[in-house]
C-alpha cells in the first residue's frame, strides 16, 4: 500500500493553489519562488504551452536516501521520501546526486538544512491526501495508491491517444518514482530528465561498496603474506650470513 | 652577518609576511563563513553544491597524501629497506594532508559541528559514509605511525616498545584503509552518470582514482624531499628517488592507457576530436599531467637529474590536481548549465590552510626527529637508551 | 483508507467531466449580521485570473478555510478587507452593498 501523485500537465491551469497549499502545510515563508528552493518545495511553470509542476519525485529506490552518510533521508513504508533535519551534517551529497535535481539548500543561513517536498508524510500517515492534491481545482494533481495511479494514467492515454505522449513519466525512470506525470509534449521539452537509466542509481555505488568486506579480507591476507615472505627471505639471508648459525 | 645569511633572512622575511597575510585572511574569512553562512562566502549554489573545497581540498588533499601508504608498504611489507629514511617525512606530510582535509571539511559542511554524526548515525550503503569512516580511521593510523617520532623526542621507551609491536599490523591496516578511500572518492561520482561528462565518467572511476593516487603519492615524495632539502639545506637523495621516478613511469603509463581505453568504451573519443571546453581541459590534464611526465621520466638523463626529476614529479602532481578538479568541477558544469569559479574567500581558505600545513611541517621538522640526521643526533650513544633508535622502526 | 476514498471520489468527479472544483465557503452568521455570507469562489478566482496566490495562503488559509470573519478585521485591512477597502473593491462599510455579501433570505 504505497501512495503517490499523478500530475496531468494537460489539466493544469497554472493557478498555483498547490504551491500555496504547500507553503501553508509546511509553514514556509512567501513568496512562491519561480524555481524550487529550500523555501519553495513545489512550483508551476509554463513550458511549450503547458503548465508543469516541479517537485520531488519520491523515487521507489531514492538516490538521495542511498547517498546520505548519516541516513537523514529515508523512504517511509507508505511512499514519501522524508528528511530528518536533526541528523543532517550539510555535506550536500544528496543535492549533488539527485538525478532530478530536487533537494535544495538554505545557503543564506548560518545553520542551514535541506528543503524538499515530503509528500506531506504527516498528512499521508493520518490518512489524508497531500496538501497540493487536496486543493487542486482541476484534479491535475491526483493523490492515491501508486498502482491505481499508473493504471489511471494508462487508461487516459488509451482513451485519448492523440492527446498524450505515449509514456507515463515515472514508471521506469531511475527505477520508478511515486510521482507520475502525463504530458501532451515530449517530456524533455518540459525540462524533465529523460536520459536516466531504468535501473535505480544506488546500484551503481552498491556494486562497489558491497565488495569492500571481501576486499579487506583478501588485501589483509595478501599484504600479510608479502610481509611474511620478505621476512622469511631476510631471515634466511641473515642465517646464511652468520655462517651456519641457528635460525635468526 | 654575511651577504648569504642576510639574503636568507630577508627571503625568510618575505615569506613570513606572505604567511602572516594569508593567516589574517584565513581568520577573517572564517569569521564570515560561520556568521553569514555558505551563500555569503562561496559561489556554491543548488545547481553547483560542490566546488573548490571538495574538488581541491578534499579530493586532492587525500590523494596527495597517498605517498604514505605507498612508501610504508614498500618499506615495511615489501621490505625495500633503502627507502626507510624518507618514510618519516612522507608520513608526516600525509598526516598533515589529512588534517588539512578534515579542517577544510569543517569549512565546507553546512553544519560542521555535527561532523561526528557519521560515528553514530550509520548508512553503510553510502559511499560518503565509507569515506568518512576511512578518513577518520586512517588519520588515526597516521597519527599512530608518527607517534614513535614523538616518543623518541621525549625518550618514552615504554610506548616505543609498544609501537614496535603493532607497527606491521598498523601498516597493513593503513594500506587497506588508504586503498579503500582513495578509490571511494572516485566512487562518489559513480552515482551521477547523467551529470558527469563522459570524458571523465567511467564505471571504473574508483580504480582510476586509486592508481592516479599512487602516481601522485610517488611524485609527492619527490617534491617533499626537494622542498625539505631547500629549506633545511639538505641534498636530495637521488639514489632513493630515481627508482621512484621509474615507478612513476609504470604507474602513470598504465593509468594513461586505462583512461584512453575508458574513452573508447564510453564512446567519448568523438568528444575529444570536436573542439570544445571539456575536450581542451581533458587534453591539458592528460597531456601535461600524464603523457609529458611519462615521456620525461623514461629518459635516464632527466630521471637522474635533480631538476628533471622534480619538474616531472611536479607535472604529475599538476595532472593529478587537474584530474580531480576536472571531475569535480569541469565535468559537472555542462549538466549544471553553468560555469563555476570559486569566490576569493574560498580560495583564501584553501591557500591559507595549505600555508598553515607548510608551517606546521616546518615546525615539526625542526623540533621532532623527522629527518635521518636529526634522528641520529637524538640517539646519543653515551645514554643507555633501550636499544639503538633507528630512523624508523623495523617491524 | 480515507486517501483511497478521496482518490476514488476525485477520479469519479473527473471522469464525469466535472467543472473546476472551487469550494464556496459559507461564513457563520454573526449575532448582529443581516445574514450569513456566501462566498462565491468562482467570481473571485476569475477576477485574479486564477492566481490563487493572490489570497492564499497569506490572507486566507487554503487548507483550513475559516468560517468566521468580522468587519473589525476587514476594516483593519485583514481578511476580506485586503481588497474590499473601497479602492480595489467596494468597502465593507458601504451600506448599500450589505446584501451583495449577506444572504438575507429575500429574493436575489
Amino acid at each position: 500500500m504505497s501512495v503517490g501523485l499523478l500530475f496531468d500537465a494537460t489539466r493544469c491551469i497554472g493557478c498555483e493553489a498547490c504551491s500555496a497549499a504547500c507553503k501553508e502545510q509546511n509553514g514556509l515563508p512567501l513568496p512562491i519562488e519561480p524555481e524550487t528552493t529550500a523555501y519553495t518545495f513545489t512550483t508551476v511553470s509554463q513550458r511549450e504551452g503547458l503548465n508543469v509542476r516541479s517537485l520531488c519525485m519520491h523515487c521507489l529506490e531514492p538516490t538521495c536516501v542511498s547517498v546520505c552518510p548519516v541516513g537523514a533521508l529515508s523512504k517511509t513504508a507508505q511512499g514519501p521520501v522524508v528528511y530528518d533535519a536533526k541528523k543532517c551534517i550539510g555535506c550536500r551529497y544528496c543535492i549533488m546526486a539527485c538525478p532530478f535535481g530536487v533537494p535544495k539548500y538554505q545557503w543564506d543561513r548560518a545553520v542551514p538544512v535541506v528543503g524538499k517536498c515530503t509528500l506531506c508524510s504527516d498528512r499521508v500517515a493520518a490518512g489524508l491526501a497531500t496538501a497540493c492534491a487536496t486543493v487542486c481545482p482541476t484534479g491535475a494533481t491526483m493523490f492515491g495508491e501508486r498502482d491505481a495511479l499508473v493504471a489511471e494514467a494508462r487508461a487516459r492515454i488509451d482513451a485519448s491517444p492523440g492527446q498524450y505522449v505515449d509514456h507515463v513519466y515515472g514508471v521506469e525512470e531511475a527505477g520508478g518514482t511515486s510521482v507520475l506525470m502525463l504530458s501532451s509534449v515530449p517530456f524533455e521539452r518540459l525540462g524533465l530528465a529523460t536520459d536516466l537509466p531504468r535501473q535505480p542509481l544506488p546500484m551503481l555505488t552498491w556494486q562497489v561498496l558491497s565488495k569492500v568486506p571481501d576486499f579487506v579480507a583478501l588485501a589483509g591476507a595478501f599484504l600479510y603474506g608479502v610481509f611474511w615472505i620478505t621476512r622469511r627471505r631476510e631471515a634466511v639471508e641473515e642465517a646464511r650470513r652468520t655462517e651456519g648459525g641457528g635460525p635468526r | 652577518m654575511t651577504g648569504a645569511t642576510a639574503r636568507r633572512f630577508t627571503r625568510l622575511g618575505f615569506w613570513a609576511y606572505v604567511f602572516a597575510l594569508l593567516l589574517l585572511l584565513l581568520v577573517g574569512v572564517t569569521a564570515l563563513r560561520f556568521s553569514r553562512g555558505l551563500g555569503a562566502t562561496t559561489n556554491l549554489s543548488d545547481r553547483f553544491p560542490w566546488g573548490l573545497w571538495i574538488g581541491f581540498d578534499v579530493l586532492c588533499g587525500v590523494g596527495l597524501a597517498a605517498g604514505a601508504f605507498t612508501l610504508t608498504s614498500v618499506v615495511h611489507l615489501f621490505n625495500l629497506r633503502r627507502f626507510e629514511p624518507i618514510v618519516r617525512p612522507t608520513v608526516l606530510t600525509a598526516f598533515l594532508g589529512y588534517a588539512f582535509v578534515i579542517v577544510a571539511l569543517l569549512f565546507d559542511l553546512g553544519q560542521p559541528w555535527r561532523i561526528w554524526h557519521a560515528l553514530v548515525f550509520w548508512n553503510p550503503r553510502s559511499v560518503m559514509f565509507e569515506v568518512a569512516w576511512c578518513v577518520m580511521l586512517y588519520t588515526t593510523v597516521l597519527a599512530l605511525e608518527l607517534s614513535p617520532v614523538v616518543f623518541e623526542r621525549f625518550r618514552l621507551a615504554g610506548p616505543q616498545r609498544l609501537m614496535r609491536g603493532v607497527y606491521t599490523p598498523l601498516v597493513i591496516v593503513g594500506v587497506i584503509l588508504s586503498t579503500l578511500h582513495q578509490s571511494s572518492l572516485g566512487s562518489l561520482y559513480l552515482i551521477v552518470p547523467s551529470k558527469l561528462h563522459p570524458l571523465w565518467y567511467s564505471p571504473l572511476l574508483p580504480f582510476y582514482f586509486f592508481i592516479s593516487a599512487i602516481g601522485a603519492g610517488l611524485g609527492m615524495v619527490v617534491i617533499e624531499s626537494h622542498l625539505s632539502g631547500r629549506a633545511f639545506g639538505r641534498r636530495l637523495e637521488m639514489h632513493l628517488l630515481e627508482p621512484l621516478g621509474r615507478a612513476m613511469v609504470v604507474v602513470l603509463g598504465v593509468y594513461g592507457l586505462l583512461r584512453f581505453l575508458a574513452l573508447r568504451r564510453n564512446g567519448a573519443l568523438a568528444e575529444l576530436l570536436a573542439p570544445g571546453y571539456e575536450a581542451s581541459m581533458f587534453l591539458l590534464e592528460v597531456g601535461l599531467g600524464v603523457v609529458l611526465p611519462v615521456v620525461l621520466l623514461s629518459l635516464p638523463r632527466i630521471r637522474r637529474s635533480e631538476r628533471g626529476l622534480v619538474a616531472s614529479a611536479f607535472l604529475a602532481i599538476l595532472g593529478f590536481v587537474m584530474n580531480r578538479l576536472n571531475v569535480a568541477v569541469t565535468g559537472m558544469e555542462r549538466a549544471a548549465g553553468m560555469r563555476y569559479l570559486p569566490s576569493w574567500m574560498e580560495v583564501a581558505v584553501s591557500v591559507g590552510l595549505v600555508a598553515v600545513g607548510f608551517a606546521v611541517f616546518a615546525l615539526a621538522a625542526r623540533h621532532l626527529p623527522i629527518f635521518p640526521e636529526a634522528a641520529e643526533a637524538a640517539a646519543e650513544p653515551d645514554e643507555e637508551a633501550p636499544g639503538a633508535i633507528p630512523a624508523s622502526l623495523p617491524a | 483508507m480515507n486517501a483511497l476514498y478521496a482518490a476514488s471520489a476525485l477520479l469519479a468527479l473527473v471522469a464525469l467531466g466535472a467543472p473546476m472544483r472551487l469550494p464556496n465557503v459559507v461564513y457563520d452568521k454573526a449575532t448582529d449580521a443581516p445574514g450569513p455570507v456566501r462566498f462565491d469562489h468562482r467570481t473571485h478566482a476569475e477576477r485574479v485570473a486564477n492566481k490563487c496566490v493572490s489570497c492564499h495562503p497569506q490572507t486566507f488559509s487554503i487548507l483550513r478555510p475559516t468560517r468566521r470573519a468580522s468587519h473589525a478585521e476587514m476594516e483593519a485591512s485583514r481578511s476580506c478587507g485586503v481588497c474590499h477597502d473601497g479602492k480595489v473593491a467596494f468597502g465593507v462599510q458601504d451600506a448599500e452593498r450589505c446584501e451583495t455579501c449577506h444572504d438575507t433570505g429575500g429574493g436575489r
